[in-house]
């Protein structure tokens, strides 16, 4: 499984793309219930890009600024 | 006559010849405020277009002055008297024996030094308008969700305070990535200590998204150093989205003007940040609300399709029976008027049938009773009354018709009815008929 991540902004229009095929098509439940599931997913791995904390990259980040 | 003796001859011309006071334009070169409370300048003059001097003068502003004219200034100016800044100054001219010469000053006009300040701004931005670079940095896209964030600041600053708890107390629990880079963000210093950051920002390798550039906020603050070219110029042709919170209430710097985006305090461009998130995060919300819905929708229709397909079905076969049925009462109705026609017409057959059998059987039985009343007259005619009537009559012996002669006596009475009566007559003889 060596995907390359998507960005957030590709993971997001993927969502975008999933949901307008959707609206547009009458879905067949099977093929619908594979899409939703990925689009899920994205949703998620997005939201998570929110909130996460790296610590390694705070870190890095964190060795800028002042001590204390 | 002595070194002092001759410097107080000339502070006593001086306070003769020049008694009152002078409005006097000049630039400040320096500016430095007494723990006593008095305030001492130097005032410059450069030649006409170049950084050189052509004159140069000590100035002070006595304590008592001071506390008025101090906050009066800012508060018209939006800064404090500083280096570089032009004024125009009601001035006395002294000369003390030990100092020297020195102006004191009066007042200072704050209209001036706006006027030059806006004359100065307005040059500034022209020139980055003419040289095609005013907006560069706007054309940078936003980050879709800026998360590692360069700060510039003073890190001592109330407003890096301020931002970093902002951003780090959010709501939504966004988390950031953050470093500073210290500045100096006031006096003549800050631009070029500025660029020194923003450079370090470069250097630093790290993948920001973009660069805050804030001042703590509290009191109206010295808002010049923002308006120098060399800082605007770099600041537009800086490789990253910038955002000010400069911390200043009224009118804006040129550094406002030239960054990506502007806002009024470090709190105000944490708030932004947040809210770039937060847009996002509604995003996700209305994708997946949208996708839900959608499921449900598709979910249901093929729930509805499920129960309304047995129904579908009846009503389908019940149609079908129903055109079955009319076809079938379509087809008898046709039978029937057919049948009807066969039979109107089998019925007329028999009627007119019938009726000339009537006819017939009438026409026979007026025939017959011809034959009859003709038969009927012609036993009549045969009747003994109408034998009678023709000329025949009927003898009778003791009450009997007489067909022989062979068994009457003579003698015998016998009677001879005629039609019109009878006659007794006593029979004298009887002769036998011989052939």
């Amino acid at each position: 499984m060596s995907e390359s991540p998507l960005t957030y902004s590709q993971a997001m229009q993927e969502v975008e793309q999933i949901l307008a095929a959707l609206e547009k098509n009458n879905p067949d439940v099977d093929l619908m219930s594979q899409q939703v599931k990925r689009a899920v997913e994205l949703l998620q791995q997005c939201r998570q890009k929110l909130v996460e904390t790296d610590e390694t990259i705070k870190q890095v980040f964190e060795q800028f600024n002042p001590q204390g | 006559m002595t070194l002092q003796e001759l410097n107080q001859l000339v502070r006593n011309n001086l306070r003769q010849q020049m008694p009152g006071t002078y409005w006097v334009q000049a630039e400040i070169s320096e500016c430095k405020e007494h723990f006593s409370g008095h305030c001492y300048l130097e005032l410059i003059q450069k030649k006409e277009g170049q950084d050189s001097l052509c004159a140069k003068a000590r100035a002070t502003i006595w304590a008592s002055v001071w506390q008025n004219l101090k906050p009066a200034f800012l508060r018209q100016t939006g800064t404090n008297l500083s280096p570089g800044l032009q004024i125009l100054a009601e001035v006395a001219v002294d000369f003390h024996e030990l100092y020297g010469f020195s102006l004191v000053i009066k007042d200072i006009d704050p209209t001036y030094t706006l006027g030059d300040q806006a004359r100065r701004r307005q040059e500034i931005l022209k020139r980055l308008e003419k040289e095609g670079v005013i907006d560069q940095n706007k054309e940078w896209p936003w980050p879709v969700i800026p998360r590692r964030i360069a700060i510039i600041s003073s890190p001592a600053a109330a407003g890096y305070q301020d931002f970093m708890r902002q951003l780090t107390d959010n709501e939504y629990g966004f988390s950031f990535y953050t470093a500073l880079f210290p500045a100096t963000m006031q006096g003549g210093e800050a631009p070029r200590s500025i660029i020194q950051a923003l450079d370090s920002v470069i250097d630093s390798g790290l993948p920001f998204d973009v660069v805050v550039i804030i001042r703590g906020g509290g009191a109206v603050a010295d808002l010049q150093c923002f308006d120098d070219y060399a800082l605007c110029f770099y600041a537009t042709q800086y490789p990253l989205p910038l955002l000010t919170g400069l911390g200043h209430d009224k009118d804006s710097s040129i550094l406002d003007r030239v960054a990506h985006t502007s806002v009024k305090t470090p709190t105000a461009a944490a708030e932004h940040l947040i809210a770039t998130l937060a847009q996002q995060a509604m995003r996700m919300d209305d994708l997946a609300d949208r996708l839900q819905r959608r499921v449900r929708q598709v979910l249901d229709n093929q729930r509805l399709t499920m129960q309304r397909l047995p129904g579908q079905l009846a009503s389908l076969v019940q149609q079908q029976l129903m055109q079955a049925n009319l076809k079938v009462e379509r087809q008898s109705s046709a039978l029937r008027q057919a049948t009807r026609g066969v039979l109107l017409e089998e019925q007329q057959r028999n009627t007119l049938l019938s009726t000339r059998l009537t006819m017939k059987a009438n026409t026979l039985m007026e025939q017959e009773q011809l034959r009859w009343r003709l038969l009927e007259q012609s036993i009549l005619g045969f009747s003994p009354e109408a034998m009678l009537k023709k000329g025949f009559s009927l003898t009778v012996f003791q009450g009997k018709a007489l067909r022989s002669i062979e068994e009457l006596p003579v003698d015998a009475l016998i009677e001879t009815r005629l039609a019109d009566g009878c006659l007794i007559s006593k029979l004298q003889s009887k002769q036998t008929n011989h052939e």
